[in-house]
């Protein structure tokens, strides 16, 4: 499998939050303004291909030699909430608005369960480093494409007059489910 | 063998956490803030409810406005007037007029012997719940669910639910934040200043007959209070009337009158209550 295959793949039709219903709690909590959501995009791209990377010479150059493959998952994440730091500190030196606005749900990166996810299919499909690469940045690409697709949509629904029981969460939750329709109909593309 | 799995496993995570430890350790002297001591100090002064009354998203964000110069000394309604004269302490301020105190009324005498019930319902758990689904018992579509959302929402414990199913404000631990008044779903909790007034404790917008058929104590929109107010303060819109405080000389004529004792003269907080 080449590397545009997967790139193609994970940001459409392996989409993690609206194929693979995984990393969903930013996708719904943080999708209010733009500016929030592309910076979360952001951050979770950078913790993802940074964690998938050191994760990769983790397993590869510890677990493996040690034998113990079992230790992955607290391994990862273990690697995944060192990064996650990282960015938090990082942030709140160099751009503090942006950590305002991103508050609760940048410690909560720690558990998305995306990251984890891409870290453990990374290891499962066997990827060398190179598609690891492509596969983090892919999915992360991904989720940040459905982070302003859903910003976007939702910045529409707060103009729009919505019946009294499908206000907040219900119709938030319809849009996402439409969107995900919708993108079933990208299977099969990349290969 | 059983042993050597534990000893390694362990040794091979803590070699590995003290490795990552470490390089953050390197990572965050690099990247140190300074923090202004102020906003500790301020912060510690505030009543830590994170009730957002102020404005701001929590006690942290408000300590720091503080702190800048952004928010006014006397922006933290929960406090009242003791974090004020704590945060001016702090800063070195002289203090500011002492704000208004608002207290949070409940805007129902609908209690389980005044409402009239329609139905045996089951099933709802929240105000909320109750009131989207129609899960409540009572006629009336206007009054208190009973359910305790309110109560729920309170920080400071100000809020509790009577034997008769309506919410009781202890004024004295009311702080005026209106957290109770954005989970109503319903909408009849109110702030009003902590002042002598008078007060329909009704938000029925039915006409009279409707009422009639709901409620014991509920406004019928009759009019009595109207014509009798001496100082013609009190006016009906939507079926409810209306007090011009203004105007009004608290003389009390409208409460008596009132035939389903819906209008309160609500005493100040620092007088006796009722």
């Amino acid at each position: 499998m080449n590397l545009v295959n997967i790139l193609i793949q994970t940001i459409f039709s392996q989409n993690f939050i609206f194929m693979r219903f995984l990393g969903l709690c930013p996708f719904f909590g943080l999708t209010n303004d733009m500016d929030s959501s592309i910076g979360m995009g952001g951050a979770v791209t950078f913790v993802t291909v940074m964690a998938s990377v050191v994760s990769y010479f983790v397993y590869y150059f510890v677990l493996i030699p040690f034998g113990v493959e079992y230790l992955q998952t607290i391994a990862f994440i273990l690697t995944i909430a060192v990064f996650v730091q990282l960015v938090e500190i990082y942030l709140k030196k160099m751009i503090p608005n942006l950590y305002k606005v991103m508050g609760i749900y940048l410690p909560l990166i720690t558990t998305n369960c995306m990251i984890l996810g891409v870290t453990l299919i990374n290891i499962q499909e066997g990827y060398s480093l190179m598609e690891t690469i492509v596969f983090a940045f892919g999915s992360s690409v991904g989720f940040t494409l459905a982070m302003i697709l859903m910003t976007a949509i939702r910045i529409r629904i707060g103009n729009a007059n919505v019946p009294a029981f499908f206000k907040g969460a219900p119709i938030v939750f319809l849009a996402a489910s439409f969107i995900a329709i919708a993108f079933m109909g990208l299977q099969g593309l990349g290969g | 063998m059983n042993w050597m799995v534990i000893v390694s496993s362990v040794v091979i995570l803590l070699a590995l956490g003290l490795l990552f430890g470490w390089m953050l350790g390197i990572f965050s002297k690099v990247f140190y803030v300074k923090e202004n001591p102020l906003i500790e100090k301020i912060k510690e002064a505030l009543p830590q409810a994170n009730c957002g009354a102020c404005g701001f998203s929590g006690c942290g964000a408000f300590a720091e406005a503080v702190a800048n110069g952004n928010a006014p000394i006397h922006g933290c309604v929960a406090g009242g007037q003791e974090t004020i004269d704590a945060l001016a302490q702090i800063l070195g301020i002289s203090q500011s007029t002492p704000q208004t105190k608002y207290v949070a009324v409940v805007l129902c005498k609908g209690d389980k012997d005044a409402a009239l019930i329609n139905a045996d319902a089951k099933g709802a758990s929240t105000c909320l719940m109750a009131h989207y689904l129609r899960l409540d018992d009572k006629v009336c579509r206007f009054g208190c669910l009973g359910f305790g959302d309110c109560v729920n929402a309170c920080p400071f414990g100000a809020l509790s639910m009577t034997e008769k199913g309506l919410p009781f404000v202890n004024t004295e631990l009311c702080t005026g934040c209106g957290l109770c008044v954005e989970k109503c779903p319903r909408e009849i909790i109110k702030l009003f200043p902590d002042t002598k007034r008078v007060l329909c404790l009704c938000s029925n917008h039915d006409t009279g007959s409707y009422v009639r058929k709901a409620c014991k104590v509920g406004c019928i929109s009759c009019g009595l209070c109207v014509k009798k107010c001496p100082e013609k303060a009190i006016a009906f819109k939507n079926n409810l009337p209306v007090i011009d405080i203004e105007k009004c000389n608290l003389c009390g004529k409208c409460v008596t009158i009132c035939p389903m004792h819906s209008l309160t003269l609500r005493q100040a907080l620092t007088e006796k209550d009722e």
